[in-house]
């Protein structure tokens, strides 16, 4: 709401003329309401996954590799018998 | 004619009759979920404050007598204190979607959303104290001290937060007095956020202008943004229901103790990637500019150009930091050992240089 439109219309006016309003519909003549919601659904769900999945995975991965590193490490760094570690190099 | 009543046009301009971007995706039910949640947290909070005693000799067992004695006591008890993992964690998500997709050039708006979540998050951490059980002192302790770091003024500004020379029965009544107050302060910082973004309507995930083509609001994005919050409380009702101390602390179970320390004081989760911040630091006064800094570091994104689609090293940047964000989490929760200390430290500068990075392309 524009301050403009505010004084001019009241609170509430967003300050855009709006010459045309989107109404989605469907056929009369449709009879089934989720057409395509799976046929055409899935694979748009496949294609969205595959276009950012190396973006989100890698950083995930090394995320997780460096978590199971560190509490391996720290692990190793905590243990007190001497059996746990005769063994090391 | 309808629009001649102010009330009745403020209703039809900001909801029934929005003009909304036809393009905007789930991310975008984000604000309104968490005014869901901020009625539930305001109501149930009312509610409980029906039977809650904020002395420090009956907090503990007024709220056991909630649990156990009050008519659904336990129900409001546990929506509450799961409520405010649930608002946090919706913030943090709203944050970091505006981070995405670039929406941070509305510079009204986002001033408001960080104040915001300074206020909530202070609201949050004033809340924790009211039980007073071990972790509910011992955070209040650590967190309170956290201000003698505050040069020359430091030690007299903490004894006048205290209301007294350590963490008390004053201190326990003031906690109160704001975390009552505080949400309702809440409340009037959303209606100038509200009032911000309908100045230019929503943004869109391509962050192109969309005033040529405008959807109403009612019923594509309310029908929206209702199947929204039924799918978010669903698993807040089921986290209630069949889990609800997974995010609790056990060490909260006991009466506070002034004469026995916990072996791990840690705060609640939300607040876990700045408490590494501070634990990795050696120096005491940096450590708390560093965990302050952390939250206040998003002010600077004022200053960043716009520009519109995120490019993919934008993408992989700002992945990197979520994540790096996630482990910094789970650092704030393991002991204070030297492997976790090296890797909080490695996980805070990568923290503040990604931000940095994200700021300026």
């Amino acid at each position: 709401m524009r301050l403009s439109s505010i004084y001019k219309h009241g609170f509430g006016s967003l300050g855009v003329t709006v010459d045309k309003q989107i109404v989605y519909t469907m056929s009369a003549m449709e009879h089934n309401p989720i057409k395509g919601v799976v046929s055409k659904g899935f694979p748009n769900v496949i294609r969205r996954t595959k276009e950012s999945f190396l973006v989100v995975a890698i950083p995930a991965l090394l995320c997780y590799l460096s978590y199971d590193w560190g509490t391996k490490l720290q692990a190793k760094l905590d243990r007190k018998d001497p059996k746990m570690y005769e063994n090391d190099v | 004619m309808l629009r001649n009543n102010p009330l009745i046009n403020l209703f039809i301009g900001s909801f029934y009759r929005l003009p909304a971007p036809i393009n905007i995706n789930y991310f975008w039910n984000g604000g309104s979920t968490i005014g869901v949640f901020l009625v539930i947290q305001i109501v149930s909070g009312l509610f409980l404050s029906m039977h809650y005693t904020s002395h420090m000799q009956m907090s503990f067992f007024s709220v056991n007598h909630i649990m156990r004695d009050v008519n659904g006591g336990w129900l409001l008890r546990y929506m509450h204190a799961n409520g405010a993992s649930f608002f946090l964690g919706l913030i943090f998500l709203h944050i970091g979607r505006n981070v995405y997709y670039k929406t941070y050039y509305r510079k009204g708006a986002w001033i408001i959303g960080i104040l915001l979540l300074v206020v909530s998050m202070l609201t949050a951490f004033l809340g924790y104290v009211l039980p007073w059980g071990q972790m509910s002192f011992w955070g209040a302790t650590v967190i309170t001290n956290l201000i003698t770091a505050v040069p020359v003024y430091g030690e007299a500004i903490v004894k006048w937060l205290w209301g007294g020379f350590s963490v008390e029965n004053p201190t326990l009544n003031r906690f109160y007095t704001f975390h009552f107050l505080f949400p309702f302060v809440i409340v009037a910082l959303s209606v100038v956020h509200l009032f911000f973004i309908h100045m230019l309507g929503s943004s869109t995930p391509l962050g192109t202008f969309s005033n040529t083509m405008k959807l109403d609001f009612w019923p594509y994005y309310g029908v929206k943004d209702i199947f929204g919050f039924s799918i978010i409380i669903s698993s807040f009702m089921m986290l209630v229901g069949f889990s609800p101390d997974l995010f609790g602390d056990p060490e909260n179970f006991k009466k506070a103790n002034s004469m026995v320390t916990p072996v791990h004081i840690k705060p609640e989760w939300y607040f876990l990637f700045a408490y590494a911040i501070l634990r990795c630091i050696p120096n005491k006064k940096l450590g708390v500019f560093g965990l302050v800094f952390s939250i206040l570091v998003f002010f600077f994104f004022l200053f960043s150009k716009k520009k519109l689609m995120s490019s993919l090293f934008y993408r992989l940047i700002f992945w990197s930091w979520s994540m790096n964000f996630i482990m910094l989490t789970w650092l704030g929760g393991c002991p204070v050992k030297d492997v976790f200390i090296y890797m909080a430290q490695i996980s805070s500068f990568i923290y503040f240089f990604f931000l940095l990075i994200l700021m300026l392309i």
